[in-house]
């Protein structure tokens, strides 16, 4: 896997730098909005372990 | 578009099958490829060129399904002591530590390992633009880009610089390329093969395969790296499932989907007419061609960005406020990750077993579905060049729009080549198969193959 030893810790976090932010929202907001229309709403049977279930369940037509 | 009799354009089970036989040198065939290399190293395909290593293991008679097979592969892949760049300044000196699960198999059955391949920065475009690394070229014009991320293993199998290659397919990856370079990838169902040791993108959706020439090569590459892997917990077993023997499996009866919405909005004509002639093929060869509706597929798309972005961020997340040297572009494409919320997150994780659920339910009674995949041949590199503006990130943008639900989804999905356009640049397609479908969407790309030649093609001056 990616190997990231040689590469000083930094903080945690930070800020989005100035400049960035508006841009970051921008593209933010809009994929928000299409998962919000696209996506059918959670119920029970939809956690994420279910996914593999349906996947392991889904090869014959 | 001349044929050519070098053993490096020859399927990869004739090439492997000559050199237990004697009939091909494999030592020779390394020459051949190395040479190759040197004469087309404008196409920035390589990141390193290992010929003298894979020679000196050329002479060691190599046995097994693939002995002799020279292979490739996009540079995320650790093999223990090389260096694994990951197409990034950051990576570009640090050797790996241990070898990852697919090269391990791949050298149990003997393939030659030719070195490593370009790729975008962290797998993180879809363009093969890479400001570290320079651009990777398309082999049937220079100009245009090879599409990414697994540019390398696009620009190398369509030259003839290798018989196959690994690549990692997030959101498109190996099939971008496969379409804008004329070859033939899978994007495996998720889990299907392991990815221990390989650099991670997003762990939901990160998944690896073969690229090559055709749809039998793929098989053959894809066999031996099937199966569970006590190094990686999400690789699942395969039981049953035969990929060589599956591409000369009949394929009349099957039932194949052509989707009414999404898939064919903005179509370039050439696009449109190598869908339609498709189709027509796979009709006179006994496929019941029919329309489909899916569920929203536009969702889906969106549901795998706040994947990818999260995931992707979280992965880079103690880096990106250091001055570790990302390419500033790749740097604010992690960064937007950094944008979604923990809800934002969840949401899109959580609808993907009932977004697979409805998926499935559309699909009932069908095999595979048939789609574009990307609605225009090959753009230039200055036309993408993010530098060049708003027309620039549209264009981006749009190039992976049909790519992302098959990744969200988890089901496999095979490009393979289907024509050229109007200006001589290749068109390809892709069968997207219900969950380890693989065994049917090679069936039929195989059977297309066998009545096409668009896969035999070969770029001008290679």
């Amino acid at each position: 896997m990616d190997d990231d030893r040689e590469v000083p810790p930094g903080p945690q976090a930070g800020p989005i730098p100035h400049g960035r932010a508006r841009a970051v929202e921008a593209v933010v907001s809009a994929t928000r909005a299409r998962l919000a229309a696209g996506l059918l709403r959670p119920a029970f049977g939809s956690e994420p372990a279910d996914f593999l279930a349906v996947l392991r369940q889904g090869e014959k037509r | 578009m001349s044929g050519s009799v070098s053993p490096r354009w020859l399927p990869v089970r004739v090439v492997a099958r000559g050199i237990a036989e004697g009939s091909v040198r494999a030592a020779a065939l390394v020459e051949e490829f190395t040479d190759a290399e040197h004469r087309l190293r404008h196409l920035n395909a390589f990141v390193r060129h290992d010929g003298e290593e894979a020679g000196a293991a050329a002479e060691r008679a190599p046995e097994g399904p693939l002995g002799g097979v020279a292979l490739a592969h996009k540079d995320m892949f650790h093999r223990d002591g090389r260096v694994t760049t990951c197409g990034s300044r950051l990576f570009a000196g640090v050797a790996a530590e241990g070898t990852a699960t697919v090269l391990q198999r791949l050298d149990a059955a003997g393939a030659l390992d030719l070195g490593t391949l370009h790729m975008a920065e962290f797998a993180h475009n879809s363009t093969g633009h890479n400001a570290f690394l320079g651009p990777a070229r398309n082999p049937w014009n220079p100009a245009h880009i090879t599409g990414g991320s697994s540019s390398g293993p696009g620009a190398a199998v369509a030259a003839g610089l290798v018989h196959g290659a690994l690549g990692s397919d997030t959101g498109g990856s190996i099939r971008l390329p496969a379409h804008f370079c004329g070859v033939t990838g899978l994007k495996p169902t998720s889990g299907l093969v392991s990815r221990a040791g390989a650099m991670p993108l997003s762990f939901s959706l990160d998944t690896i395969s073969p690229m090559a020439r055709s749809a039998e090569d793929v098989a053959a590459l894809l066999a031996p790296l099937v199966g569970t892997d006590p190094r990686d917990p999400t690789a699942e077993p395969a039981p049953g499932a035969h990929y060589v023997a599956a591409c000369g499996a009949p394929v009349a009866g099957l039932r194949v989907g052509l989707p009414t919405a999404f898939y064919t909005d903005g179509l370039s004509p050439d696009v449109a007419e190598a869908l339609e002639a498709c189709a027509r093929v796979l009709e006179r060869l006994g496929v019941e061609i029919r329309p489909v509706e899916l569920p929203d597929q536009d969702g889906l798309s969106a549901a795998q960005l706040v994947l990818v972005a999260s995931e992707a961020a979280s992965q880079h997340r103690e880096r990106l406020f250091t001055d570790a040297p990302y390419d500033p572009q790749i740097r604010n494409r992690l960064l937007n990750g950094l944008g979604y919320s923990a809800q934002d997150y969840l949401q899109a994780l959580r609808g993907r077993g009932a977004a697979l659920a409805a998926h499935l339910a559309a699909l009932d009674g069908f095999d595979a579905v048939l789609t574009p995949v990307a609605p225009f041949d090959a753009p230039t590199l200055a036309e993408t060049d993010i530098g060049g503006g708003p027309d620039a990130e549209a264009l981006i943008q749009s190039i992976s729009r049909f790519m992302r639900p098959a990744n969200y989804l988890g089901v496999p999905a095979l490009a393979f080549p289907a024509g050229f356009s109007r200006r001589s640049l290749p068109v390809g397609l892709q069968l997207v198969g219900r969950p380890f479908g693989e065994p049917t969407l090679l069936a039929l790309a195989a059977a297309y193959q066998r009545q096409t030649g668009h896969h035999r093609q070969i770029p001008p001056g290679v």
